[in-house]
Parts: structure tokens; C-alpha cells; sequence
């Protein structure tokens, strides 16, 4: 048969490879120097392009000559006096965004979709508004909204350097004051954040501070190193729907929402209004665009009177947005996003195959890329692949600290029994049935290539299909006896049924669940498996109800920063052990003491955060030696474009790359500059 | 006690017994061509199931939906029988092929076979392609060995009514009906599918028709306060809309209940709001016997209560019962297959029809394997046959009527 891995491997390859060199840059030494004078010449390099700009403009000739260019209904704006002319609107010093394939042309509508309120995440996918982020392929962390940074030499001071002249989406000036805005008012206010972000806390659990410099230099001082910083900063853009995930925000807007700027009657009566209880949960709400349309913001897109509760979430172009593309014209090209809400998934899939999204990955179910593929050219739109390297894109993670049923929690945290379970799957079945035949069998760790990799003997560990030694362990451990249906019991006699839940999110787990069940029952392991809506389960997770679940692997690339998968003290709590994370949060108060194997995982990811590139490699290949070998998750198949990789791009919208680098972290489209996508008009 | 007019006491009533005068006028009733023995003399002397059944046979299109509901209800006891292969097992390299037709002549003699399919990834598309290759013929035989399964739960045996030699293999694919994403065979899981949900009816109306009777009874038998509390009793589950109750109901299972349990509680559940309309068909049937001749008759001889109810009254009306349940049923049927449809009854690995349903319910089966869809077929002629059959067993319940 012919099939196409080797193309879709090469794509990954190629994502990884870049993601490599960008995080040498971008994680430890390098970034000092180097970094910063990268954004100086980005910076110089706009002048001699707003320079070419002057003959090109014809568009909507402005009344007043300007420097750069801008969008023909934005022009129409200041012609009416509504809006200052575009060089006023720019940073000093805006952000030179590249292109992926040519210089755009302004208009039109993006049509995406989304899955209503719980699908918060998409939006900041699309824009991904941060300081700081991470390059299109991942490999490294780059300027944005900041102009660039400064560490000193070991890494524990760190030096942002704001565009002056930036705005936010109401023309109100973006300052270093909107930075410690963030960490007086909000970081450090113990209501709104009752414990700091981990990003932000010292190893002797003291907070970091952050200072003002001047009015658009900031300065983040750590109790020692922190090689992970721009990593953590790259991802502060309000995510999650958490105040704990931004790093500056509108001050003047938000004061009118806190007690220490508002007067208190004045805002003890928004309270009332918006029908809350404390102004915390008012101040949550109006602190981030998704769910207040008013909030200012410095992403390419603004909200447009409506949010993720509505039915179609409308973002127009913010006039304040401070890229413009090579020739000086001010970015985005596209005049508005628009997210239809589907209550569907399938629905959605089908309004993509008919051609009524211009670019969605999100939700695009893998298992229909033939359907998509066949339809291309009566839809009007290609597919494009941007594979993940998470390493699986369907693991199957073991609750180490199951407690409801002690016989069952025994065996979860019995390697022996986990390795026959491992032994007991027949990926290549998995791989055809569910993943169309793409990627390869092996555990959940970096893609070859990676630095991170830990070596063939660690990526194949236990995935053979092997039966008999499955079986064999199985005996070994006690589980003898047989019910009437040939199932094993477990040692102490009691009928054992393994729940694995499946969280319909982005792959096809249901089926690779069904699979696995049936290959488990072939050694007489008994396991079922449930769907539950994600809201449910993520709690669930919390409250340590779970055996085992399928995710992805999705942040095999990011072990030391973030809320890798690999670290227990991970928030939102993981299935891998939310009463070891219980333990660490509480120091060992309350909780399980977590076995010495998965305190060395968190004191290799400790010392990863402050050490340099060499020493992070090492480390992060130990840590994947010691993941992979103690499976505590059980990887299926990986470097797939299962997770969000299928792209369903309009024939007419340009700038889109053939490959990028596809995770979580990256923000993935985000990290594409979707402001520089446009439309061929 | 209610005025016996205000009652539903179904289409037909005992009254017309008394109407009839001549034997003439009995003859009239149940209608022409009774065949050689039914002349006057015989319908004079026939028991009542007799001429329910004379009647019943003249109804041609129902005799024939009877005929389909006995097939469909020997497919749902002895699935196995009929399944090729075990309809939990996958194939990982035989997923989307497409129906394969079984042909019965080869070369003008009677030799039963299917033409072999290949099928390969489009490098392009992904997608599963099969061709069927003609050159490759592909005998099937009759009462095969195959995959061992049990036989009402108990008797194991291996013996399927039809198969290939050696069982469906790579090189070898026997798909009646074709195969799924997984590979698994549609055919032998419509068999499943079918046992499962005609059971789930039948069941459902069993449970029904035993507290309809109940009720119905004792509402009817005994009047005064009973009657009060169980009429109030049927009006407020009748007021509920029925869908959002089931679903409700169902989704309030807890969803680590086994696959029997599941099954058990979704039978319970459609039974229990099912019960109400026949109880009040008893009930009026009860209010109507009472006050007959022949009850009173049998109250003077001092029959007790229970030989009243259960040994005059009951039997006067099991037709009426039979044709109501049956009736019944395809509604209990399309009750589960909804609900499973929906993610809210049976969830896989059962499998039963509104399993299959839900299953195909994706654009990859609608757009590339548009036969996943053929247990909405199942289900309909299903659901007609039993329709009409409860329509001809209803029309011939009261062989007196005209």
C-alpha cells in the first residue's frame, strides 16, 4: 500500500528541528544578547520599508502624507476625523511582521468556527495577544507587543523593553504602568490571586518582583536563575480564561473595577448590577476580551460587541495594532474574524468540507480528512497538514494516586502491570483504524531530532505487541484467577473494570479507546470506556476520581516551563496524580508523598528552570528516559496532524504556511501570524 | 363512579353481542369466506380466539407483517445463528469496505459466493478504497463453522446458518453488509443490534401490559378511592412529556452500570411510563364487564374476586391486550433507538440499532459509507411490520364488530 507518512514525518521533522534551535535561543543563554539586538534591527528595518511604502500607496489617499500605510476603511475614518492618521496610531517603533508567501492586500471577512463558551481558547489561538511569542515553526521566542529583552548573566534578572508610542484598542497609551498594574493590582492581590502564578515564584516560595524602569522598560527580578522566563512569558496572553495567565493589562480601564482606584460605593453598584457577589468575580470577568467585549486589548483583532457567549463572535480590526507587514502597511490585512457558533462538531466538520470556514484546524475531526480531501475543489479550499511533536497524539495516563478503590490503585501503580498493558496493545491496528494510517507506534516522548529526544530504546520502549509477555507479567503479578468470562481477576480476587475516560476534544480517542479495550480483553483485562463532557471531567481530574484517561502529549517540547505534563505539581490538576499535587501544594501536609521516581521528575524539571541549554538537554533526556521507562502513560501512536494539524484553508486566503510547528504553548495558528493572512480580492 | 359513557372503551364494544339477533347477522359480522368448516353451525360453537383468527387471516397485508415480525423475531433469539462473525472484533486493515452482494449462481449451477474486494489507501485522500475483483470468487455455504457464541446463553456452539470456509480473512473478506471504520462486520452487528433492541421492546411492553393490567384493574374493579388515585396517578405521567422524561431518566444513570444494567434500566425506564395508556384501557373494559350479565351471573354464584376478574373478565379482553401491546412495541423500539441514538440509552460495546445509529451519525459514514446507515432500514420495516400487524390484530380483536 502507499501510503504517505514518510511526507507527513518529514513535515514534523522539519517543525522540530526549528523548534530545537529556537529554544537554545530562546530558553537559556542566548537569549541575553542576542535576542535584544534582534529586535533592534527588526526595528530598523521598518523605516526603510515605510520608505518603499510611499509609492505604492494609492488606497484611500489620506488627506495627510503619511509614513505607513493602513486599511481603506480606517482611512475612511480619519478622512471623518474619527480616528488620528496611522503614523500617530503606530508605535515609534511598530513590530515588522514577515510574510509567509507575499505582501497582502486589505479586506474581507475570516470566517472560523467555534463551539460556544467552554471554546474560550480558540479565540486566543486566533490572536494570541502576549508580550512576547513564540516564532511560526516553535523554535523560538520572538518580540510582539514588547520590542525586546535583557537578561543579565546568570539569568535571574530580566529587562522588557516596551514600544513606546504603542496603544491599546482604545488609543490609550500602552505603558509600563499597565505592567505593574498586572503585578501590584492583580498578581499580587491576594483575592484575585489567592497563590501567585507559578511563572512568578521564587524556589524559596517567595514572589518575584517586577519594577518599573522608565515608562516603557520593565524589569522582572528572580531569587535565581530563570531560564524559562520569555518561555513562560511567551504564553501570558489571558488563556484558559485566567487572570493568572496575563502579564499586563489595561489599567485605564480595569481601575474602575478595583477597589484600590474605585470609589467603593460606585463599584460596589457594578457589582450589584452584574448581578454578582464580590467584586472579584466582576473584576475576573471584565479583565479579559473574551468575555467583556469592552476591555481594551493590543491584538491585531478586538472584540466587536459580543463575546464567546454569543452565538456569532464578531473581532474587527484594531486600529492600534502595532505590526505592519515588510512594506509599512499596518497589519492585520483582514478586516474581521468571525467565530459561528456550532453546537455540533460534526456540523462544524461539514460546514468546512462545504466550504463555509476559511481556516480551521480547530475541531477539524482527522478521521475526515478523506471527506475533506475529495471535496477540495467543489468546497473551494485545500487542506493543509501541520503535524504535532508532542511525541503521541493518544497516551493513556495512569491515576498514580487512585484511592476509591485501594486494589485498583494498587495495580495502577504497578509497573509490571502497566508494561503488560502496554505489551497487550497492537498499535499498528490502532494506527490504521484511527489515525488513517499515519505516524508510527511509540511512547509518549519529544519526536526524534528533538533535542529532548531520549533515543529509539526510550521512544519504542514496551510498544510491541507481544501477548504472551503481557499474559506472562499478568500472571506474575497475582492475577491468576478468571471470572466466567474469562476475565482476570485482581489479586485479591475482587472482578477488576478499568475506566479509561475519553474527553471528545480534538482526536479521535473514542475509537482508540474502543481498541484498546478490545485488545485488553484479548489478556483478559477488563476495561470500558467513558465519555464525558470536558468541564466534568477536568473536575473530575481535580477530585482524583479518575483511573486513567487519553490526551495528547502536548508539551513534551516544554518540560520546564508552563504546566507540562510531566509534573505533577501541574495546574489544572493532571490524572497522573492530583494527590501528589496535593502534597506538594500543601508541603507535604496533606496528599500522597509521591515515590522517589516522580520526585526526581520534579527536581530534574527544578533544576531545568535554572540552568543553561547544555544542562536543560540533558536533563530533559533523563527525565523522558525515566518517563518512558516507568510508563505511567502509555503511548499509542504520535507525530500525527491528529491534534488541531488538519487545516482547512480558503483557495483565496494567502500567507497561510505549508508547516508550522503545532502545540499548545505555540498557540497554534497563532504563532502563524494570522494578521498577515489575507485575501486575494 | 364515572358515567360508563365517558369512558374509552376502545373502538369496538360487547354491547354489538346483544344487537345481534340472527345467526345471520353473526355471519355478517366476521365476513364472508370463512373457508369449508367455518359455516353458521361452526361460528355458533368457535371460541373467541378462533374467530379473532378467521378475521385476523383476511387481512392480508397484516398476516404478511406477521410472517416479517417471526423472522425478525428468530434473527433477535438466535443472533449468533445468523451473524457471519463476532460482531465485536475488528479489523485493522478491512475498515469502509463496502457491501458485498452474495450471489447464488456461479456458472448456472446453484453455488453461493461473493466476488473478493481489494482495497489499498488512496495515497492522496487516505481514504480506504476497495474494488471488487471478480477473478476472486469466494464461496459461501450454509451452516458453517465459525466464531462460537451461545445460544439463548446457554448452549455453546459454532455452527452459523452462513460463512465462508475458513472464516472472513484478509484475502478472503466476507462483508454482507459491509464493514465499519473498524472494520467489524455490519451484518453480524445488525444481527446483535437486532436481538437487543426487539428484546428492549418486548420487555418494556411485557413489564407495561403486567402494570397496566394491574392498575387498569384494580382502578376499574374496585372504583371509589383506587380508581381516584390511580386516574390521577395516570393523568400526571401522561401530562409529562414522555421524551424529556426518558431522557432525563436516562441520563440520571450512572455511567459505570454494565452493559446488562444499562439494558435493564433503560427497559425499566421506557416500561414505566409506558403503562398508562393500557390501564386505562383496562379500567374502561373493567367499568363496561361489571355490569354484565354474565358477571353478575357469576358474583350470584358466589364466585370469589379473583375468579371474576381473572377467569371471566380477563379473557374476555386479552385480545384487546395483545392487539394494544403489540402496538406498543415499535413505540418502545423507537423509544431506545432514539435514546441510544442520542448517547443517552445503550452505549457502545452493546449493540443495538440506535448503537449502530449513533454510530454512523458522522460525516465520514455519511459521506464514504452511506450502508452504515441501513439499520434506520431495520429499524423501519421493523417498526411497520409490528404496526400494522397490532392494526390487523386490533381490526380482528372483536371478530363481532363491523
Amino acid at each position: 500500500m502507499n501510503r504517505k507518512p514518510s511526507s507527513f514525518r518529514t513535515l514534523a521533522l522539519v517543525g522540530v528541528l526549528t523548534l530545537i534551535l529556537a529554544l537554545v535561543l530562546a530558553a537559556c543563554g542566548a537569549p541575553a544578547a542576542p535576542a535584544a539586538e534582534e529586535a533592534a534591527p527588526a526595528a530598523e528595518e521598518a523605516a526603510p520599508a515605510a520608505e518603499e511604502a510611499a509609492p505604492a500607496a494609492e488606497e484611500a489617499a489620506p488627506a495627510v502624507e503619511t509614513k505607513y500605510k493602513e486599511a481603506p476603511m480606517l482611512a475612511e475614518m480619519v478622512a471623518a476625523g474619527e480616528l488620528p492618521n496611522v503614523d500617530e496610531r503606530l508605535p515609534e517603533e511598530p513590530l515588522v511582521e514577515e510574510v509567509a508567501e507575499s505582501i497582502g492586500q486589505y479586506g474581507g471577512t475570516l470566517r472560523r468556527a467555534f463551539l460556544g463558551p467552554s471554546d474560550h481558547n480558540n479565540y486566543v489561538r486566533v490572536v494570541y495577544d502576549a508580550l512576547v511569542r513564540f516564532s511560526p515553526d516553535g523554535s523560538e521566542v520572538i518580540p510582539h507587543i514588547a520590542k525586546g529583552w535583557e537578561s543579565n548573566d546568570d539569568f535571574s534578572e530580566w529587562t522588557v523593553y516596551l514600544r513606546p508610542g504603542a496603544k491599546w484598542s482604545d488609543g490609550e497609551p500602552l505603558t509600563a504602568d499597565d505592567v505593574m498594574f498586572w503585578y501590584n493590582d492583580i498578581l499580587l492581590n491576594e483575592e484575585l490571586s489567592p497563590s501567585p502564578s507559578g511563572w512568578m515564584v521564587n524556589a524559596d516560595g517567595s514572589t518575584a518582583t517586577v519594577e518599573k524602569i522608565d515608562d516603557y522598560t520593565v524589569k522582572w527580578t528572580f531569587g535565581q536563575p530563570n531560564t524559562a522566563f520569555l518561555l513562560d512569558l511567551a504564553n501570558k496572553d489571558g488563556a484558559d480564561l485566567s487572570i493568572g495567565n496575563l502579564a499586563y493589562a489595561p489599567a485605564h480601564y480595569l481601575k474602575q473595577f478595583h477597589p484600590a482606584y474605585a470609589d467603593a460605593d460606585a463599584l460596589q453598584a457594578l457589582v450589584d448590577e452584574a448581578g454578582f457577589e464580590t467584586w472579584v468575580e466582576l473584576f475576573t470577568l471584565k479583565a479579559l476580551p473574551q468575555t467583556n467585549a469592552d476591555r481594551p486589548t493590543t491584538a491585531a483583532w478586538v472584540p466587536d460587541n459580543s463575546t464567546v457567549a454569543d452565538q456569532v463572535f464578531v473581532l474587527k480590526r484594531n486600529p492600534y495594532y502595532v505590526g505592519v507587514d515588510t512594506e509599512g502597511n499596518q497589519l492585520p490585512y483582514i478586516d474581521e474574524v468571525r467565530f459561528t457558533f456550532f453546537a455540533d462538531k460534526e456540523a462544524l466538520n461539514l460546514a468546512a468540507v462545504s466550504g463555509e470556514l476559511d481556516f480551521q484546524a480547530r475541531h477539524i475531526n482527522m478521521s475526515n480528512y478523506p471527506v475533506l480531501k475529495e471535496n477540495e475543489d467543489k468546497g473551494g479550499y485545500h487542506v493543509v497538514t501541520w503535524p504535532t511533536f508532542g511525541g503521541s497524539d493518544a497516551v493513556i495516563m495512569f491515576n498514580q494516586t487512585y484511592e476509591n478503590d485501594p486494589a485498583v490503585g494498587e495495580l495502577l501503580r504497578n509497573k509490571d502491570f502497566r508494561v503488560a498493558l502496554s505489551y497487550a496493545m497492537d498499535r499498528e491496528a490502532i494506527k490504521e483504524l484511527a489515525f488513517l494510517g499515519l505516524g508510527e507506534a511509540r511512547q509518549g516522548v519529544p519526536a526524534p531530532n528533538h533535542p529532548y529526544y531520549p533515543g529509539d530504546e526510550y521512544a519504542y520502549k514496551y510498544t510491541e505487541n507481544d501477548p504472551d509477555q503481557a499474559n506472562a507479567l499478568l500472571d506474575g503479578i497475582g492475577m491468576t484467577e478468571r471470572d466466567g468470562d474469562g476475565f482476570r481477576l485482581m489479586p485479591n480476587g475482587e472482578p477488576l473494570d478499568i475506566e479509561i475516560q475519553v474527553i471528545p476534544a480534538f482526536g479521535n480517542w473514542t475509537d482508540v479507546g474502543q481498541l484498546v479495550v478490545e485488545q485488553w480483553a484479548d489478556v483478559g483485562v477488563k476495561a470500558h470506556v467513558e465519555i464525558r463532557e470536558r468541564a466534568l471531567g477536568f473536575q473530575m481530574r481535580d477530585t482524583n476520581e479518575l483511573m486513567t484517561e487519553i490526551w495528547n502529549e502536548d508539551t513534551t517540547g516544554f518540560p520546564f516551563s508552563g504546566q507540562p505534563k510531566m509534573d505533577p505539581r501541574s495546574d489544572p490538576a493532571l490524572t497522573f496524580g492530583p494527590l501528589f499535587r496535593k502534597w506538594y501544594q500543601t508541603n507535604g501536609a496533606e496528599g500522597v508523598e509521591p515515590p522517589d521516581e516522580i520526585k526526581k521528575l520534579v527536581e530534574i524539571i527544578d533544576e531545568g528552570k535554572v540552568s543553561g541549554r547544555d544542562r536543560q538537554i540533558e536533563l530533559a533526556q533523563e527525565l523522558f528516559k525515566i518517563w518512558a521507562d516507568n510508563i505511567w502513560e502509555i503511548g499509542t501512536v504520535g507525530l500525527t496532524p491528529m491534534i488541531q494539524g488538519v487545516v482547512v484553508v480558503n483557495n483565496d486566503l494567502y500567507n497561510v504556511p505549508d508547516t508550522a510547528g503545532n502545540d499548545w504553548p505555540l498557540r497554534t495558528p497563532g504563532d502563524t501570524r494570522p494578521e498577515t493572512y489575507y485575501f486575494a480580492q | 363512579m364515572e358515567p360508563v359513557t365517558d369512558l374509552d372503551v376502545g373502538p369496538k364494544d360487547v354491547h354489538d353481542l346483544e344487537v345481534a339477533e340472527t345467526i345471520e347477522d353473526w355471519t355478517g359480522a366476521i365476513g364472508p369466506g370463512l373457508g369449508p368448516v367455518e359455516d353458521a353451525e361452526a361460528i355458533n360453537v368457535a371460541p373467541n380466539w378462533k374467530l379473532v383468527w378467521w378475521r385476523f387471516r383476511k387481512h392480508k397485508l397484516a398476516l404478511f407483517s406477521g410472517v416479517v415480525v417471526i423472522v425478525i423475531a428468530t434473527v433477535a433469539i438466535f443472533p449468533g445463528f445468523f451473524a457471519t462473525m463476532d460482531p465485536h472484533g475488528s479489523r485493522s486493515t478491512m475498515s469502509f469496505v463496502p457491501l458485498q452482494r452474495l450471489r447464488f449462481f456461479h456458472d448456472g449451477t446453484f453455488e453461493p459466493f461473493v466476488y473478493g474486494v481489494t482495497g489499498a489507501r488512496n495515497p492522496e485522500t487516505l481514504r480506504m478504497e476497495w474494488v471488487t475483483d471478480e477473478e476472486v470468487i469466494i464461496p459461501v455455504s450454509f451452516f458453517v463453522e465459525g466464531f462460537e457464541y451461545k445460544v439463548l446463553g446457554f448452549i455453546t456452539t459454532n455452527i452459523h446458518l452462513l460463512g465462508t470456509a475458513e472464516g472472513p480473512t484478509e484475502e478472503n473478506p466476507f462483508f454482507l453488509l459491509g464493514s465499519d471504520r473498524l472494520g467489524r462486520d455490519q451484518w453480524s452487528r445488525l444481527m446483535y443490534g437486532t436481538q437487543v433492541s426487539l428484546s428492549i421492546g418486548l420487555i418494556a411492553v411485557m413489564v407495561s401490559v403486567f402494570l397496566g393490567v394491574l392498575m387498569g384493574g384494580i382502578s376499574g374493579y374496585l372504583g371509589g378511592v383506587a380508581d381516584l388515585i390511580i386516574q390521577r396517578l395516570i393523568e400526571l405521567l401522561q401530562s409529562l412529556p414522555a421524551i424529556p422524561i426518558w431522557m432525563a431518566l436516562t441520563a440520571a444513570l450512572p455511567r459505570d452500570w454494565s452493559v446488562e444494567k444499562t439494558y435493564f434500566a433503560i427497559t425499566l425506564i421506557l416500561a414505566l411510563i409506558g403503562w398508562t395508556t393500557l390501564a386505562r384501557e383496562v379500567r374502561g373494559r373493567f367499568l363496561v364487564l361489571r355490569e354484565e350479565d354474565f358477571v353478575v351471573a357469576a358474583k350470584l354464584s358466589g364466585a370469589n374476586q379473583r375468579r371474576i376478574i381473572f377467569r371471566h373478565m380477563v379473557p374476555t379482553f386479552s385480545s384487546h391486550i395483545i392487539a394494544a401491546a403489540t402496538l406498543a412495541v415499535p413505540v418502545m423500539i423507537i423509544s431506545e433507538t432514539f435514546l441510544s441514538f442520542l448517547g443517552l440509552g445503550l452505549r457502545p460495546p452493546a449493540i443495538s440499532w440506535g448503537v449502530l445509529l449513533q454510530e454512523a451519525q458522522n460525516l465520514q459514514s455519511i459521506a464514504l459509507a452511506p450502508w452504515l446507515l441501513l439499520p434506520g432500514v431495520a429499524v423501519i420495516i421493523t417498526v411497520l411490520a409490528l404496526n400494522i400487524l397490532g392494526d390487523g390484530l386490533r381490526d380482528a380483536a372483536d371478530p363481532y364488530s363491523h
